[in-house]
This record gives structure tokens, sequence and C-alpha cells, in this order.
């Protein structure tokens, strides 16, 4: 997801390194059927950009999952959800 | 709802992006995992990383077959 999303705010010409985009991220593990599996994962991004770029950062973090292999590997499997918080510099 | 299991939690941290260089910290555990890109993902991508870790994809492939 966090190379993913760099390269989506990079081309938005927002810095993505050092120290400016980190993610927190939790996997849920329940045992539905008696089996252990993922069955959530939640992405907490915590983004530092540019004065005046918030706005394209936030179009880059609502799409950018579309362009994630993870993602695209994962879904109909695991549930995403993705928050952020962005703090202009 | 029943509780989870388990919650696994981890820190990503961009840390190189011309080199595709992703620092994974699991909680519990001080060494971090490096994702990059290598073989046919870095052609996909076009680059050409100074140092060259597994790619997020390979970390997929190693955990189902660990």
């Amino acid at each position: 997801m966090v190379g993913t999303l760099s390269g989506a705010l990079e081309a938005r010409k927002i810095p993505t390194y050092p120290d400016k985009v980190k993610a927190k991220v939790q996997g849920t593990i329940e045992a539905p059927e008696g089996v252990l599996k993922i069955t959530k994962i939640s992405c907490h991004y915590e983004l530092k950009v540019p004065a005046g770029k918030s706005e394209a950062a936030e179009r880059a973090l609502k799409v950018f999952e579309q362009g994630c292999p993870v993602a695209q590997t994962l879904k109909g499997c695991i549930q995403f959800t993705h928050t952020w918080e962005i703090e202009e510099y | 709802m029943s509780e989870p299991i388990a919650l696994t939690k981890i820190t990503v941290i961009q840390k190189d992006t011309p080199n595709k260089i992703r620092e994974a910290y699991i909680d519990g555990f001080s060494e971090p995992l490096l994702f990059g890109v290598h073989g046919g993902v870095k052609q996909f991508y076009g680059v050409n990383p100074d140092v060259e870790y597994p790619s997020t994809l390979d970390h997929i492939v190693s955990s189902a077959g660990g």
C-alpha cells in the first residue's frame, strides 16, 4: 500500500521521503470456521505534504488502491479500510 | 460479534522512493522487513534500484508457502 500510495503522491509532485509517508496497519485475525484467517486490514496513513497539497494528497488516497498489486491480489478475501491524517509543512 | 483471536500491528515507512524501499516494523520485533523491487517487478516499473529487496508480492507468496 505505502509503495503504491507513494507513487501516486509523487505523480502529484508530492515528495514522499524521508519521514513523509508512514502507515499504521492492523490486521484482524479470526477463526470464523475454526481456521485462522485474516479477515480485515485497516491502514491508517500519516502524510506530511507541502502547503496547499492536501487536496491532491486526498485524491491520491482515494484512488491508489486500484493500482496496488497487493490490494488487487487480496481483494475479495480481505476487507481493507483506509483512513488518514495529513499535515502540511 | 466475537473478539478477534489476534491483532497484528505493523508500522510501514516509506524509506527511499527512487529505490522503492519500504520498512515494515511488526509489533514485538525490532528488526524491520524490507520491501523493494527486483527481477520482473523491477522491469515492470522500469527502475534500477541501487539495492534490491523482495517485493511485497514475494512476501505474500512466502507467507503462503510458510
